[in-house]
């Protein structure tokens, strides 16, 4: 096996080992002539040129079954592909890639710099409600965070691509105390062939396969899929609708969730789809439709490594707003979530599903979100510019335990995060 | 060589010609001129007012370094330049009691001419000034100074003045954000494309106590907080800095050495980033506020909660202070002559290279918030 970052890990969509190595310094030049389908060879292309000036992946991982020895973390400097459509037609694909060890590259540290706070909100939520959350892959070792002042707790949540270690915090102790004005520094170290686990990632195509940066993501609304081994987001067939699918730590289970404008479907068609993130920690999408001629609807999806709620986002330049509101399209019994006082914005189904898992929505930063227990839909009123929406599952239903209940992730939703991870020296 | 704005300064320019300009445009350029820019090139006959009100920048003309080469000053130096020359008032510009807007309108009234009243706060506190030998733009800083007020000359050599938040609408919610990570159009937001980002922090201006020298020669003195820095044997840090004041009656000399104490007894951030945004200046001015966010340099503030491109993320707000933005092609030039008349330049023009520089969050260092010093 050979990889670079996300090419190379995924069949049939793999790396050529390189023929020859050659090494100046900290810096690495190699070589690789791979040989996919002709259908693949313009896909593998685009995955390597992803990493050009790459600010979302600056230091990824390389693995090498052939020489271990040079198995560790780089820094990607440059990637030079000749396309020869004689070559690309036998699919074929050469490329010259030129990376530079990281400082102690078998052994770093990758360092998440985290500032956070609690979501603002508008139906009462309060920093004691709020469970911020770190996630890392669950073979992690040497976890150490800054700025934490008392007690944590650690689960593992088991994504489909192995375990995920989960650190939760109260507000007090994440950002530190009652200074709530730390960004916390948080470091772990991973084996490199352990990196991508439970990483965000944006799949696109039919198959779908991962897409490396922001720039090379076809305009394809109809076939993508963003995933971080917890959660998978793929479009419906119906433009309005979302199928959000959770795994259970065996099997995915998956619900389809209606985007509303009060009643009706919020748009007939998607005209573009952007990459806004592409980083391991986070994975951010924007759905766009054009609203007649003048306006704009934008639709943010993201997803944090070890989140098990997809965060949704609208927007418009409507000057009359929407009141958006997102439904189970099935309707399906709910009950309010109680998040310390909140009363409104936060609803779980009532029963189990077939799969034993209850969905939750939440929306919770307009006031007056209403929930809809009958069918399982909260919708914002007033017409607001923008809202937000969290789609998740409690995992286990009634027989759930922390951190997946639905009180909890309530929590982890008012946790208002952002996160960058780097590869640094120890 | 590109243009530089600054806040409450002159800033710079200039601009170089092909050498294939003609003589007759050459000689067109007179010193004293206006050089007016516009975002987009500008078609013939649009008339005077319509011409200065479409430009997004404004410079005067005062040197020619060779045959095809111009430079200046920004419009501010209408009202006195860097080296404190200008329409200096011989007979003494006073009151007593009186508002802002009284000081400013009898200033630029009794000015040149140059520069003609636009938009003047009224109201507020009264304070008994008077100016004499000094040049309009010194007077002008001290009013600010001593009101807690700013102004602005626009390229229609008018002048507004009034208090930051009332001059910039940015300073409420910044409708700009810089970040390294993204940038692009959301929205409500604009974020500009970051190609650099250097953030100095420097004790050098740390002072605890301030002595200000009044107009009558009388000292007044202002402690600051408790500093939390130590010398060697563990005393606390103690620097006093004497600041002469002509202008400042006794009255206010406290007030003023307080003031420059608490702007002086904190570290001096000085955040410079680059951008290759097109025109920046059509997204932010100089005085705007604006979103900076890098949690790496620990830019963070988690009071300020912003939606960006599906992030929530914590950025400080903080004013750009100084622009530096090159003539870019795609651009249009025009020079207005002392009549009046207009000339397009902008087939002759070497454009530069593009590539933005904002400096951003302290002051520029010759020009304290409370000085009048001239740039």
């Amino acid at each position: 096996m050979f990889s670079i970052g996300r090419v190379g890990k995924t069949a049939p969509l793999l790396l050529a080992a390189p023929g020859a190595w050659e090494r100046s310094g900290r810096q690495i030049t190699l070589t690789s002539t791979s040989t996919v389908t002709p259908a693949l060879a313009p896909l593998l292309r685009d995955q390597l040129l992803g990493y050009i000036e790459n600010g979302d992946e600056q230091k990824v991982p390389v693995i090498s079954t052939a020489d271990p020895r040079l198995t560790g973390y780089y820094r990607i400097l440059d990637v030079d592909i000749d396309t020869d459509p004689d070559l690309i037609s036998n699919g074929i694909v050469a490329a010259k890639i030129t990376l530079e060890m990281v400082s102690g590259f078998t052994q770093p540290i990758l360092e998440g710099v985290i500032p956070g706070t609690l979501l603002t909100n508008a139906v009462g939520g309060v920093f004691a409600d709020g469970i911020p959350f770190h996630a890392v892959p669950g073979a992690s070792t040497e976890y150490n965070a800054d700025d934490w002042l008392g007690l944590f707790n650690s689960y593992t949540r088991a994504s489909a691509d192995g375990p995920i270690a989960l650190f939760t915090y109260g507000f007090h102790d994440f950002f530190g105390g009652t200074y709530y004005g730390t960004t916390v520094s948080a470091r772990h170290a991973v084996p490199p062939a352990s990196f991508y686990v439970g990483a965000a990632t944006f799949e696109q195509g039919n198959p779908l396969y991962p897409v490396v940066g922001r720039d090379l993501a076809q305009p394809d609304v109809a076939n993508w899929r963003l995933s971080n081994g917890l959660v998978r987001v793929t479009p419906n067939a119906i433009a309005s609708r979302l199928d959000i699918s959770h795994y259970n730590g065996s099997a995915w289970s998956t619900k389809t969730y209606t985007l509303k404008d009060g009643a009706a479907p919020l748009v007939a068609g998607w005209n573009s789809l952007t990459v806004l993130r592409n980083s391991a920690e986070e994975t951010i999408i924007r759905l766009t439709s054009g609203v007649g001629m003048l306006d704009i609807l934008s639709l943010d999806i993201s997803l944090r490594r070890g989140d098990e709620i997809a965060r949704l986002y609208f927007a418009t330049t409507l000057s009359n707003g929407h009141n958006y509101a997102v439904a189970r399209t099935t309707a399906e019994a709910s009950t309010a979530v109680a998040v310390g006082a909140i009363t409104k914005g936060m609803i779980r189904a009532t029963s189990n599903d077939a799969d034993g898992n209850r969905f939750v929505i939440f929306s919770v930063q307009n006031a007056n979100p209403t929930n809809d227990l009958v069918n399982g839909a909260v919708t914002n009123t007033g017409s607001p510019m923008a809202a937000d929406f969290g789609i998740g599952s409690e995992i286990g239903g009634s027989g759930s335990a922390a951190p997946n209940r639905a009180i909890d992730l309530g929590g982890q939703y008012l946790a208002a995060q952002d996160e960058t991870q780097r590869v640094v020296a120890r | 060589m590109p243009v530089t704005e600054k806040l409450m300064a002159a800033g710079s320019w200039s601009l170089t010609l092909d050498p294939a300009t003609p003589k007759f445009i050459r000689d067109t350029l007179d010193f004293f001129g206006h050089f007016y820019v516009f975002d987009a090139p500008m078609r013939n006959g649009l008339g005077d007012a319509a011409m200065i009100s479409a430009s997004s920048w404004a410079g005067i003309g005062r040197r020619r370094p060779s045959l095809y080469e111009c430079d200046g000053t920004n419009m501010i130096a209408w009202l006195g330049d860097e080296n404190g020359k200008g329409a200096i008032y011989e007979i003494p510009i006073a009151g007593t009691n009186q508002t802002f807007s009284f000081y400013i309108n009898n200033l630029i009234n009794n000015a040149s001419g140059a520069i003609h009243l636009g938009s003047i706060a009224a109201g507020g506190p009264t304070k008994s000034l008077s100016y004499q030998w000094v040049t309009p733009r010194a007077a002008i800083d001290h009013v600010c100074s001593v009101f807690g007020g700013e102004y602005r000359v626009n390229p229609d050599c008018t002048i507004d003045a009034g208090s930051a938040t009332t001059l910039f609408a940015t300073a409420t919610t910044p409708d700009v954000i810089a970040m390294r990570r993204s940038s692009g159009r959301d929205t409500s937001i604009f974020g500009i494309p970051v190609t650099d980002l250097k953030v100095e922090v420097d004790a050098e201006d740390y002072v605890t106590r301030e002595l200000v020298q009044d107009s009558a020669g009388g000292w007044h003195a202002a402690a600051g907080t408790a500093t939390p820095y130590k010398d060697v044997h563990g005393n606390a840090v103690a620097i006093t800095e004497a600041f002469v004041s002509s202008l400042t009656p006794a009255a206010h000399a406290a007030a003023l050495a307080a003031s420059r104490v608490n702007a002086e007894e904190v570290l001096h951030q000085e955040i410079s980033l680059s951008t290759d945004d097109y025109a920046v200046t059509r997204h932010i001015a100089v005085g705007d506020w604006i979103w900076l966010y890098d949690p790496d340099s620990s830019l963070v503030d988690l009071t300020n909660q912003v939606r960006y491109r599906g992030s929530n993320i914590f950025p400080i707000k903080i004013r750009v202070l100084s622009i530096t933005w090159p003539i870019e092609r795609g651009m249009g030039v025009w020079y207005r002559d002392a009549n009046g008349n207009w000339t397009d330049i902008t087939n002759y023009i070497v454009w530069e290279t593009p590539g933005v520089t904002l400096e951003i969050g302290a002051q520029s260092r010759p020009l304290t918030i409370a000085s009048w010093k001239t740039i």
